[in-house]
């Protein structure tokens, strides 16, 4: 499999802190990749650093088998957005888009104009005095269009309303579909995209916890709601995630991996099985004590 | 066909099931070409590679045939394998489910065989 990107003890550190904590990864081609992970986790300093806006403290990241850093010829095939994109306040959309031809090269200018007049944008209108909403989905329309074989979205869906994102959703997996690249998306509403990608990348603390395919960690943890005494003699010497009692019974999230005999034993002994959601997963692996919480507004 | 975020079953099984349920219920008929990988991608918003997974393995349990440049129909004896499968499941589950089931109730053997003699409905 070729790898697009691959990082060695990729290392960034700001003044006193590690953002990215010697990160071995690698990733594939023509994918549709998720990367997660809590407020200052370091998501937005990796997508920087994949598109070269950020030069590592250590290691090393290669993409398109060079280094990203103050590099044309790996930036004209890379596209970054998210919320901070600034243009000059002087340009309209349709100056925007027409810069957006000159730079990349296989700028699709058909899909542009669709895509404006699908979400009812005024190419006319000046950037600055769009609502955020409308940003956003600016936004959108310049990291598809541009359709270079690395596009990074960093919180493509901020700001917008469940039925815009709903299209949204609609469009990237048509666009993808139909012209293959490798798009990277940071998000919080992973229960939303989780289905349209095909691996996850969650970061935390800097260091990548788990880089897994959907179907894998779609699988990879169950809950478990019984009988006191039974989950707790069924859970002992197995990975337990997370515990909590409910009046006489209690609630364990575990790590999937019964077997036949196991699932009958449970069975047997009224206690009920349920998917561990991505979610839930994830919250169990990053709850280390600190606060999560608020979308990644900066 | 749907797809059940919160089901314990991957997602590439709940779409090969549920065109095993469209050809069991007659909307898919024999050598009717079944729905592509991207009609189900853009259908359900879900990675094309795992719509291919569940319609890859109907083609392998030869429910599913390939026709050259044409995409996937359904086999002559589709029919026949998705209910030999779907009995075997009947047994070990579903059956199981509600012997279990019938047991929580307090629901003797001897009435539960005459609640299904009585169920209306079906045949």
């Amino acid at each position: 499999m070729d790898n697009i990107i691959a990082c060695n003890q990729l290392t960034k550190v700001y003044k006193d802190k590690k953002a990215l904590d010697s990160i071995d990864l690698n990733l594939g081609k023509n994918k549709l990749i998720g990367l997660i992970g809590r407020n200052g986790a370091g998501k937005t300093t990796f997508l920087k650093t994949c598109a070269g806006y950020l030069k590592p403290t250590s290691g090393s990241i290669s993409v398109f088998g060079d280094k990203p850093f103050d590099n044309l010829d790996v930036l004209s095939n890379i596209t970054f957005i998210d919320e901070e994109i600034q243009y000059d306040e002087s340009l309209s959309l349709n100056d925007i888009l027409s810069l957006g031809k000159v730079f990349y090269r296989n700028w699709d200018s058909v899909f542009a104009d669709k895509l404006i007049r699908y979400f009812n944008l005024d190419g006319k209108k000046k950037y600055k005095k769009l609502s955020r909403g409308m940003k956003t989905q600016f936004n959108i329309i310049m990291g598809l269009s541009c359709r270079t074989p690395l596009t990074l979205m960093d919180e493509p869906t901020l700001g917008l309303d469940v039925a815009v994102r709903k299209e949204f959703y609609n469009i990237l997996i048509k666009d993808y579909m139909e012209n293959p690249r490798t798009l990277i998306i940071s998000s919080h509403l992973m229960s939303e995209l989780e289905n349209m990608l095909e691996e996850m990348v969650l970061i935390h603390d800097g260091r990548i916890v788990f880089h897994k395919s959907i179907e894998e960690l779609q699988g990879y943890g169950i809950i478990l709601n019984g009988k006191k005494e039974t989950v707790q003699s069924f859970i002992k010497n197995r990975n337990v995630f997370k515990t909590e009692t409910f009046g006489e019974s209690l609630i364990a999230g575990i790590e999937n991996n019964l077997s036949k005999d196991d699932l009958n034993y449970l069975n047997e002994n009224n206690v009920d099985i349920s998917k561990a959601s991505i979610e839930d997963i994830y919250i169990w692996l990053t709850n280390n004590g600190k606060a999560g919480g608020f979308d990644d507004f900066k | 066909m749907k797809i059940d975020q919160d089901s314990i079953k991957p997602i590439y099984i709940q779409i090969a099931e549920g065109i095993e349920d469209d050809i069991l219920n007659g909307l898919l008929a024999v050598d009717d070409q079944a729905y592509s990988q991207y009609r189900i991608a853009r259908q359900f918003n879900i990675n094309p590679a795992t719509a291919a997974k569940g319609i890859n393995l109907l083609v392998s349990e030869g429910i599913l045939y390939k026709k050259r440049g044409l995409g996937m129909h359904v086999s002559e004896n589709a029919l026949n394998i998705i209910q030999n499968k779907r009995k075997q499941n009947f047994l070990s589950s579903l059956l199981k489910e509600i012997i279990h089931e019938a047991q929580k109730l307090g629901i003797s053997r001897e009435e539960l065989k005459n609640m299904i003699d009585s169920f209306e409905g079906g045949e």
